[in-house]
């Protein structure tokens, strides 16, 4: 059984524990009622191992890569909504129990979970409607980490007091615990973890400026120590400490460095938003938290591919840089094929180091540079990234070889469908969702 | 591709949820017997009880609170829990026809038999 195939059928078992457990010695209450119960008992139990999901718990996320696991995270917060909804729904039973929904005069208990309910529903639309709304990333997250212990809490209280099931002990154990456990993984997550990166902070040795827009911080591990295991391609979360006045935020960025660099760990940044435009005033000398890695964006996961095609949009560059840097480094020989789409010329980043991989023979590289709004004197491909230039470049049969694709949103949706009309197998094509929320 | 099996996996395991939630709530009715030794009457009244809810909201086998009082030794006390009325099959009758605070009313759902069936019930407690 995979590792991955694993993790979720001990997340179902997990998840319908307190089902399991009252079904034969917990107090029936009706068919209609028991089933209302049951879909709030592993409704809670879904928002109880929300808080290990998104924890960054290594043994959680090492089958399937951060970025599907918060994806997860998401989606499987709309399931647990709708089964909580349902619950009162069917408790209520016809027109007799509406007043567990509307009535006033009710024990504390009861507007425990209906606050909890109605804090759920928002935290669930806020987040998934969070850009359209104009709602900047860091408001959001504090708004998460507030909110979602809010709810852990009056869901706790709600269900402890009202819950018919919880009078057995096996499931006052499971309660206490399960509880106890999504406390103690938040508090590590949110304090003590965050506490213990900044007390072994990576110093900046240098802010090299790429293009207009786009930075290469270099950092140095804490003395004494080596910059920590990762693979090309993967990325990490960094929490830079700067001039008082510059924003401290914490954000995740690909590791454009080779691994086969042990003295120091780089990542590209483009100014994008408020706190990434600050990154040109980032000092050498400047500290940073920082931890990774994480992703399984890296053809390092996946030895059976030979020949490499690479396709890039903008700063989706950067986790190919660092796959490229390492063959480099380590003299790989595959084949590899880089078509990298951007509006001008000005805006292609590593363009020199590029060229020097090309004619350098490590790996057998071929770059393929695409402008959609290029000057007048530019003689390269034009347009965007489509199936013509794939055929161009990669040739018409693609058996065999494997895609790595990293850019924008849109730009990565459009050539995952034209890959897939050319016939190229699923699992040839590798993408790493960047953007946690979309 | 990761991201392809994200979706399937999403709605698998909610469909698992609702499914074991489904078939495990049926299955918990269906393993109880009833009291062998209660007469037909209160056999029936005990079915109700759970069948209509009353047992989401009172304990049967204490006097402790939850969303109503507990009912165990009911027809031992003088007065009701919650009305203070004095115990007796009229009062309670009246309690489920007519509540006094906040539960809800059963006149719309019981049956004078059903009532009946109920305070027998009540009466072994």
């Amino acid at each position: 059984m995979s590792g991955g195939l694993f993790r979720i059928i001990l997340y179902l078992l997990i998840v319908i524990l307190p089902v399991l457990l009252t079904v034969l010695t917990g107090e029936p209450g009706g068919i209609m009622i028991d089933v209302g119960r049951n879909l709030a008992l592993t409704g809670l139990m879904i928002l109880v191992l929300q808080f290990l999901i998104a924890s960054r718990i290594k043994w959680i996320e090492r089958p399937f890569g951060l970025d599907i696991l918060l994806r997860f995270h998401k989606f499987i917060a709309v399931g647990a909504l709708c089964l909580l909804l349902i619950h009162p729904l069917l408790l209520t039973r016809g027109e007799a129990g509406w007043r567990l929904i509307f009535g006033l005069d009710l024990p504390w208990f009861i507007w425990a979970g209906r606050a909890a309910l109605i804090l759920l529903i928002g935290l669930v639309l806020v987040s998934i409607y969070q850009s359209r709304i104009g709602l900047s990333f860091e408001k959001w997250r504090l708004g998460h980490n507030i909110f979602a212990p809010a709810i852990l809490v009056l869901i706790f209280i709600h269900s402890w007091f009202a819950g018919v099931d919880l009078e057995l002990l096996s499931m006052q154990v499971l309660w206490i615990s399960s509880f106890f456990l999504a406390t103690v993984v938040f508090v590590y997550h949110r304090i003590l973890r965050p506490m213990l990166l900044c007390r072994y902070p990576y110093v900046v040795q240098e802010v090299r400026r790429e293009t207009d827009d786009v930075w290469s911080v270099k950092m140095a591990p804490p003395e004494g120590r080596a910059v920590y295991d990762y693979l090309p391609g993967q990325f990490h979360f960094l929490t830079f400490f700067r001039h008082p006045g510059l924003p401290v935020e914490e954000h995740h960025w690909t590791i454009s460095s080779s691994p086969a660099k042990k003295d120091s760990i780089t990542s590209t940044i483009k100014a994008v938003g408020d706190f990434t435009s600050t990154m040109g005033q980032t000092r050498p000398g400047d500290t940073v938290a920082v931890h990774g890695p994480f992703g399984r964006f890296s053809y390092m996961f996946h030895p059976e591919d030979r020949e490499l095609i690479f396709l890039a949009g903008g700063i989706g560059i950067t986790p190919i840089m660092g796959m490229l840097r390492y063959m480099r480094d380590t003299k790989d020989t595959r084949s590899a094929v880089l078509m990298y789409a951007n509006r001008r010329e000005d805006q292609i980043v590593f363009r020199d180091e590029l060229e020097d991989m090309a004619s350098g023979g490590y790996p057998d590289l071929t770059v393929v540079h695409v402008l959609s709004r290029p000057e007048d004197e530019w003689t390269g491909e034009t347009g965007h990234l489509n199936r013509k230039k794939i055929e161009k470049y990669c040739g018409t049969d693609l058996k065999g070889k494997a895609f790595y694709v990293c850019g924008p949103l849109k730009m990565a949706d459009a050539l995952i469908t034209t890959l897939q009309d050319m016939g190229v197998p699923q699992k040839k094509i590798r993408r790493e969702i960047f953007s946690f929320l979309d | 591709m990761r991201s392809t099996y994200l979706n399937p996996t999403v709605i698998g395991v909610v469909a698992a949820v609702v499914a074991v939630s489904i078939v495990f709530g049926a299955l918990r009715n269906f393993t109880v017997t009833e009291p062998a030794d209660l007469p037909a009457e209160a056999a029936q009244g005990a079915q109700l009880f759970n069948d209509r809810g009353c047992s989401q909201c009172h304990f049967t086998d204490s006097d402790q609170t939850r969303m109503g009082p507990g009912l165990l030794g009911l027809f031992n006390r003088q007065n009701l829990p919650a009305s203070d009325r004095p115990v007796s099959e009229e009062n309670i009758r009246r309690q489920l026809m007519d509540p006094f605070r906040s539960m809800p009313s059963y006149a719309d759902i019981l049956t004078r038999e059903e009532q009946d069936q109920i305070i027998s019930f009540l009466k072994t407690l």
